[in-house]
């Protein structure tokens, strides 16, 4: 995509969207699946609890993968869509680019980080590819809702 | 010995109280002291231990022990020890523990890590000190499973009166949820023998799935322990948040993961519980994260304002946290040491009374900590 019309203000309206999109799903993913452990060893995590807990997360760990979704599709997405121009399938090429996308920061953050796995959901393979389609569902969200720029759909 | 002369007075320490909240206003007043350098260029160091003959064990990472005689630390280091120790990625463990009768025997314990990058755990290996060397090397324990990670590894350890060995186990971080699983002994207090088993009144012993070396459960990375009139205490990291102060039940569950006061590095929920029934509450949580590195209860007569207290050395929050607990169990505390800026390994009392402290890191200090006015 030509730097003009990423710059484009429904272009952008629609990478915040994808973005907060995979920031949320990604979240909802990590509470959940932090919580299946909670009660894998037999402590009841009632609705509200789980509700609360949520929110709780809403708040505090899209602080920190709320950056990880803006950055990864920042460098995702205008490859996906640098292809999708050029071959077709933009909207599965952009939510391929999400997911593997997300696959590549991770090993790229864990490599760096102090800790073995910084994201706790991540510590297992279900865990990561369900934030992996959680992040491939968000930048899909942008092939639907950016307007397409080249001939070739 | 160069002397570097630090007065500090109570009004100074009073100033950088309180990192907890609903904690009464200060403890009793302080002292003023001043930090004596007994070493520099230690690598890594990890842990001090004091002999009854008057020297001083200092351990470091990369599996060296070195002696201090006199004050002064020798050139050399123990020999005897095992070639190709494995190097936990985060400094240690190393810790030393003597053996309550080794004016008969000379024997040293050790804890350091084991194994490789892929699979590795804590391993205790029994020797004798003999002159400036060990002698009679074996292995009395290692913890299993062996994990794939180098973090949160515990490795302290501490003798009971009654002459068994406690050892702290870390959880391995990314198998958080194995402290709650009996079966193996990552996240709990393990209880040895001086010959490395289990002892036979230990809390699970005989109960099946159980291992039989399990004293508590449910930790996170204890890096600190302490033995006060027969019961032990640890302080452990948290995660964000939630290191705790706890003094230790046999066979009581402190519930991590299930319970904490802190949250993941990523701000993500650990638990939505801070209690649960079954669950022991820490004594103290510290929030945010202050990370003992170690544990000491002062019953020295040098400082006079500081006995009976738990000194806790803070690698993060580069201080010494004095913690007084009160005969009704309120908590009082107070910082010190902070002009240092220095993370600090540990903290240990010597016979005559003085504090001796281990900085942390690469090019890392041992200092001796004496009253401002013999």
């Amino acid at each position: 995509m030509p730097l003009k019309s990423a710059l484009r203000p429904p272009v952008i309206s629609a990478f915040l969207l994808a973005t907060v999109v995979a920031t949320v799903l990604s979240t909802l993913v990590q509470t959940q699946f932090n919580l299946a452990e909670i009660t894998a060893l037999g402590v009841d995590v009632p609705v509200a609890v789980r509700l609360r807990t949520t929110g709780q997360d809403l708040l505090g760990f899209t602080r920190t993968i709320g950056p990880i979704a803006l950055c990864l599709l920042l460098l995702a997405l205008p490859v996906a869509t640098w292809f999708a121009r050029r071959h077709g399938y933009r909207l599965l090429l952009c939510f391929l680019a999400g997911g593997v996308g997300f696959y590549a920061a991770v090993g790229i953050i864990d490599a760096f980080a102090p800790m073995p796995t910084l994201i706790a959901a991540t510590r297992g393979a279900a865990g990561k590819l369900s934030m992996a389609l959680a992040m491939g569902i968000g930048a899909a969200v942008f092939a639907l809702a950016a307007p397409r720029t080249g001939r070739v759909s | 010995m160069r002397v570097t002369v630090l007065l500090n007075v109570l009004a100074l320490s009073l100033g950088l109280l309180g990192a907890v909240g609903a904690m009464p206003a200060t403890a009793a007043p302080s002292a003023a002291y001043r930090v004596e350098t007994i070493a520099e260029g230690l690598d890594r160091p990890w842990a001090i231990a004091f002999l009854p003959d008057g020297r001083a064990l200092v351990s470091e990472s990369p599996g060296r022990l070195r002696l201090v005689v006199g004050g002064v630390l020798q050139a050399t280091t123990v020999a005897g020890l095992p070639e190709g120790m494995y190097l936990d990625k985060h400094d240690g463990p190393m810790d030393i523990a003597i053996d309550p009768r080794f004016a008969e025997n000379g024997f040293v314990y050790l804890s350091h890590a084991y194994g490789s990058d892929a699979a590795n755990n804590i391993r205790v290996i029994r020797a004798r000190l003999v002159g400036d060397r060990v002698d009679e090397v074996r292995t009395l324990f290692e913890a299993l499973p062996l994990k794939r990670t180098a973090s949160n590894a515990g490795g302290r350890m501490a003798f009971l009166p009654d002459e068994t060995l406690l050892l702290t186990i870390g959880d391995a971080f990314i198998q958080r949820e194995q402290a709650q699983n009996p079966a193996n002994h990552l996240g709990k207090t393990l209880r040895l023998t001086r010959d490395g088993r289990a002892p036979a009144d230990n809390p699970f012993m005989g109960k099946p799935g159980v291992a039989p070396e399990i004293y508590t459960l449910g930790h996170r990375n204890a890096q600190g322990i302490a033995v006060v009139d027969g019961v032990a205490w640890i302080a452990e990291h948290g995660p964000r948040g939630g290191d705790e102060l706890n003094r230790l039940k046999p066979g009581a569950n402190y519930g991590w993961p299930l319970v904490t006061h802190g949250v993941d590095y990523t701000w993500a929920r650990v638990s939505p519980y801070t209690e649960l029934p079954g669950m022991e509450a820490p004594v103290l949580s510290w929030t945010p994260s202050p990370a003992p590195g170690g544990l000491l209860h002062y019953t020295g007569t040098l400082f006079p304002a500081w006995q009976g207290d738990f000194l806790v050395p803070m690698l993060a929050a580069k201080r010494v946290q004095r913690v007084r607990i009160a005969a009704d169990g309120s908590v009082s505390q107070e910082a010190l040491f902070a002009e240092l800026n220095v993370r600090i390994r540990d903290l240990r009392q010597a016979p005559d009374g003085a504090l001796w402290m281990l900085t942390a890191g690469k090019n890392a200090r041992l200092l001796r900590i004496v009253p401002a006015t013999p």
